[in-house]
């Protein structure tokens, strides 16, 4: 077994330098708390209100977006400093890779990740096309009347 | 600076390339259609993927016809027997899994495109794993074959169990892969490739060095974390439980035997010359593997947590042929290869029945089995063809799996070969203990609260379960079979 001895000593050097840097950091760090210390640091305005405990995050889809074409980028520059030596075969390369790439950017485009503004008011009708005069005057139950739950569950899944 | 820069055009043989580019092509496609159609595709979509599966079936049956070895880009992607027999088993066992999806994913309301153009992207890096002979491509291939996969885990996206199990899957693949990176550039930093022959030749001639041993641990114990080994399992419980159960099931079956896939490539491979520090290490990790997991199961009341953990002990079972890679390499790999093909047919069809008992009873837990003989024969029956054949009881296709194991240990022979043996025979009537109870419960008790209105199963379910009961009963009645695909040899690469 002593072929797994340069293991077992890099657990225990692992476990030591953690124990070691608590113990340090308890031993050598004064504590001195202020009130500037204790506060949010740099974390903008001190909240007046508390916030909703669930709001939009819409904006991680542009995020993403931003991400997306960061990896572009990252495979585009060192195919432009290559250039002369890929010649037309990167060229080739590099037009698939950045078609399958467009693909993911129309997709989000598609599913709406762009459109700001006030969310889009689901209209749903009350009743259905086929109410007339004649079925509703006697008709006053439920009968004819969409399922407005089920419809509403609908438009919140898709 | 000359000679890196001289760039010379890689020859691509379009034919060997030809089954990755189909999953390509067919999961680019499944996202044109749904930017164009949107919800009025939503029926098509697991039919296309469904196609896409077998259209990338053709092309790996023509270069299985034409049986030439194919090596590409230096030696990092080769197409032999081996990788082409692993590629069939994963696109079948991706079928099962979209049958099985069809009514679950159409059903529960989730998102459809997007699900069936995971599954086939995590296919492909499936289907890539299998013909990778080099750091970097298996690195790719495996990040491919996960990220789809941590979404998937959490597509249940109103349940909060679905979105622990993809948080906890996400954060320990994400460790597991840090891990094997760290071991990656230490391995690489002694040979100076990535290339695994290269490999086995740097590591064979130096004996002593610690950083050899250490970069072969931190690789071995990042993918026993994908295979979820103990004692590197914890997530996949309550991954495999939170998950929707068709992704369960493609977890248990495809992601695992993927893991194992790249396994095999290293051990038998990268690693062939350090059977120093590779066999003691997979001695222990499938000893502790097969009787941690069998022991935790068998305390399970939720099935699908049971067949979790019973999926961490049959892992176990086939991480021992590693433990005599040495000592016996070729009857090693054709275990591991046999074994990963019967457990995937054998593994589906439990999961298969579970989805469909659970159309009726919304419910997990093994007590809800009772009665399934009453009013579900054709179920139960099925269920029994699966516990027994992962119970090892033949003529289901089981028990042949366990022989290779031992006749892989028996051909290796010594001591510690015969004291795993001694640890798998005991692990197999643990195992018993718990399929039994659920076999009791669907036979012998009576159906709970008296319900016992039938099972609806839909097309796609019965053509899962048929898939699955032909396949297990066809191994187990015909070892032969499977015993001719399990002869290949993953050293062909070496020469490459």
């Amino acid at each position: 077994m002593e072929q797994y001895l340069p293991v077992l000593t890099l657990g225990v050097l692992g476990v030591l330098f953690v124990l070691l840097s608590i113990v340090a950091s308890r031993l050598l760090a004064p504590e001195r708390a202020t009130v500037a210390k204790r506060s949010a640091y740099e974390c903008g305005v001190t909240e007046q209100v508390a916030i909703p405990e669930r709001f939009p995050v819409k904006f991680y889809l542009v995020a993403m977006l931003f991400i997306m074409f960061d990896i572009e980028i990252v495979f585009l520059y060192p195919w432009a400093v290559a250039n002369d030596e890929l010649g037309l075969f990167g060229l080739v390369a590099m037009t698939i890779f950045a078609g399958i790439f467009f693909l993911s950017f129309v997709y989000e485009l598609a599913k709406g990740g762009l459109n700001w503004g006030p969310g889009r008011q689901l209209i749903t009708p009350a009743t259905s096309p086929e109410r007339t005069t004649t079925s509703t005057i006697r008709k006053v139950g439920l009968e004819g009347r969409i399922e407005i739950e089920t419809a509403a569950d609908d438009s919140e899944a898709a | 600076m000359e000679a890196l820069l001289a760039f010379s055009r890689p020859a691509l043989d379009w034919h060997a390339l030809a089954p990755e580019l189909t999953l390509l092509a067919f999961g680019t496609l499944i996202t044109v259609v749904d930017i164009i159609w949107d919800d009025r595709s939503k029926q098509a979509m697991p039919t296309l993927a469904g196609i896409g599966l077998l259209a990338t079936l053709l092309p790996v049956i023509t270069l299985a016809l034409d049986g030439t070895d194919r090596t590409m880009f230096g030696g990092a992607y080769v197409i032999d027997d081996f990788s082409l027999v692993l590629k069939a088993l994963f696109l079948i066992s991706g079928y099962v899994v979209i049958l099985m999806s069809v009514d679950y994913i159409r059903d529960g309301d989730y998102y459809e495109n997007e699900y069936y153009t995971l599954m086939l992207t995590s296919l492909l890096g499936m289907v890539m794993m299998s013909s990778s002979r080099d750091l970097i491509s298996v690195f790719v291939a495996l990040e491919l074959l996960s990220i789809p996969a941590y979404m998937l885990a959490a597509w249940r996206k109103g349940g909060a169990r679905s979105n622990e199990a993809g948080l906890k899957y996400y954060l320990m693949g994400v460790f597991a892969s840090a891990v094997m990176l760290y071991g990656m550039s230490l391995v690489y930093g002694l040979a100076g490739s990535t290339a695994f022959g290269a490999i086995a030749e740097e590591l064979g001639s130096l004996d002593s060095s610690p950083v050899a041993i250490l970069g072969i641990l931190f690789i071995l114990i990042g993918f026993a974390f994908k295979v979820s080994a103990v004692p590197f399992h914890t997530w996949a419980p309550d991954t495999y439980e939170g998950a929707p159960t068709p992704v369960t099931a493609f977890l248990a079956v495809a992601s695992k035997t993927a893991g194992m896939v790249a396994l095999i490539q290293l051990v038998f491979v990268a690693f062939a010359g350090r059977d120093d520090v590779v066999q003691p290490f997979f001695w222990l990790i499938a000893a502790l593997t097969m009787t941690i997991g069998n022991l935790i199961a068998l305390r399970q009341t939720n099935i699908v947590r049971l067949l979790a953990y019973s999926g961490v002990a049959q892992g176990g079972f086939m991480l021992v042929p590693f433990a005599v890679a040495a000592d016996a390499p070729a009857r090693a790999v054709e275990a591991v290869v046999i074994y990963m093909a019967i457990y995937a047919f054998m593994n589906l069809g439990a999961f298969t029945v579970v989805l469909a008992v659970a159309r009726k009873t919304r419910s997990g837990e093994i007590d809800s089995y009772g009665g399934l003989f009453q009013y579900a024969p054709g179920l139960a029956v099925a269920m029994t063809i699966f516990l027994a054949a992962l119970a090892g009881i033949p003529p289901a296709g089981g028990w042949f799996a366990k022989f290779g194991l031992f006749r892989a240990l028996l051909d290796a022979g010594g001591g510690w070969a015969a004291g795993l043996g001694v640890v798998v025979a005991v692990n197999t009537v643990i195992a018993f203990a718990y399929y039994a109870r659920i076999l009791g419960q669907m036979w012998f008790q009576p159906a709970p609260d008296g319900d016992e209105r039938p099972v609806v199963m839909t097309g796609s379910l019965k053509a899962a379960l048929a898939m699955t009961i032909i396949a297990t009963m066809a191994f187990g009645i015909l070892p032969g079979l499977v015993g001719h695909f399990g002869e290949v040899s993953v050293l062909s690469a070496l020469g490459g």
